[in-house]
């Protein structure tokens, strides 16, 4: 067979050689090319495909292969309808398969917050002392009303208090304003002394009047 | 539609989502089919190789759709690009040519007919397939993507790394080899 293709080889440049110019017609091919462009046409309209036998088999095959791969998508105009899965068929399932995973998000959310729940922390047991300390009432109501009107932050201070006030350390100096306002202080407070502040005599606490 | 007739409307509208839906992986195929299995058929004559290779190539496009980007390159050409590398691959790996004797080409006819088929005379085609192999690898290479795939010498170029003029040339001195062939077996027969 290759001393054949050769002999072709040959057999064209020989061609070639003869026909030096073409030999060109009136429409612009000469007859090598005509001979060229006839069987291109026969070359491009020959159609083998009716012989597979694997046509339809490989579509099918594709098709349940694609919608695997691509589940977002429907692949139902390409399966016969018993191949499909029952939601594809079903319209009703279709449209309550969304439900169904919210639904199963919830409850899966639900759980996780029970089971945090249970295993976070538990409160401690408050001790005899501390729950007194915590729900005794005030012994005393006018002691009530004292305390509310010392923290109220429209009372101005007594004489006493503000003597006391003005004799504190200005690191320790106590400063009330309204939240949200800017502290009006005489100067910036570049520390506040710790030993000081832990010094139950450091800061005075306004007796009940 | 004509085998030559490169569908690009259809092509455009469905490579755009071909990575996301398999309907237009479908769509793509039913369009290609045609053109895959007569280029793998030109190269390798053998009909059963042919189905083989064929649906290779579709299933590796498939496997591969997510590398794809439809504007790199189009569909077809990443397609035959696939083929080709089956095809050659099946060559190599072989290490002979599958030489089809001329009284075995057309004993697999299609289960079922169509009117082209009806149409078309299969002693032709016959004769097509035989005279293919009388050319070199390459030129039937190129014959079949010119005219099995329906390529453009342009993206033919692209796919075998010549440039597109000497696609031309080629394509052209394959035809008049391929006509020589033709006449020689015609004469031979006589």
């Amino acid at each position: 067979m290759i001393e054949q293709t050769e002999r072709i080889d040959e057999f064209l440049e020989e061609l070639e050689r003869s026909l030096p110019d073409g030999g060109r017609t009136s429409n612009g091919f000469s007859p090598a090319e005509r001979q060229a462009l006839d069987l291109a046409a026969r070359l491009a309209l020959a159609d083998f495909s009716p012989d597979s036998q694997v046509r339809e088999s490989l579509r099918l095959r594709l098709a349940r292969q694609a919608a695997a791969r691509l589940p977002e998508t429907i692949a139902a105009p390409f399966e016969h309808p018993a191949r499909q899965e029952p939601s594809r068929r079903l319209p009703l399932l279709q449209s309550v398969r969304p439900l169904g995973w919210i639904g199963l998000v919830a409850v899966l959310m639900l759980v996780l917050g029970l089971a945090f729940h249970s295993l976070g922390p538990q409160p401690g047991l408050a001790t005899p002392a501390l729950t007194r300390t915590l729900f005794t009432p005030p012994a005393s109501p006018a002691l009530v009303s004292t305390l509310a009107e010392t923290l109220s932050p429209a009372r101005t201070a007594t004489p006493a208090e503000a003597a006391t006030l003005a004799s504190l350390p200005i690191q320790i100096r106590p400063a009330a304003y309204p939240v949200g306002a800017q502290p009006n202080l005489p100067q910036p407070v570049a520390a506040i002394s710790l030993p000081s502040l832990q010094t139950p005599s450091a800061v005075p606490i306004p007796a009940a009047r | 539609m004509s085998n030559n007739e490169a569908p690009f409307e259809a092509e455009v509208r469905y490579a755009g989502r071909v990575a996301a839906d398999p309907e237009a992986f479908i769509a793509l195929y039913d369009l290609y089919f045609r053109r895959v299995y007569n280029y793998v058929r030109y190269r390798c004559q053998d009909p059963a190789l042919t189905d083989d290779i064929t649906a290779q190539a579709f299933e590796q496009a498939l496997d591969h759709i997510g590398d794809y980007r439809p504007e790199r390159a189009p569909f077809g050409a990443w397609l035959f690009t696939i083929a080709r590398n089956l095809v050659n691959q099946h060559l190599r790996t072989s290490q002979r040519r599958v030489w089809l004797p001329l009284d075995e080409v057309g004993e697999y006819p299609g289960e079922y007919p169509t009117p082209e088929e009806i149409l078309i005379n299969a002693e032709t085609q016959a004769e097509l397939l035989a005279a293919l192999q009388q050319v070199s690898g390459r030129d039937r290479d190129l014959l079949s993507l010119k005219f099995a795939a329906g390529l453009t010498n342009r993206r033919i170029a692209t796919i075998t790394g010549l440039t597109e003029s000497n696609v031309g040339i080629i394509l052209y001195r394959a035809l008049r080899k391929l006509r020589i062939a033709l006449l020689v077996k015609e004469l031979t027969n006589d």
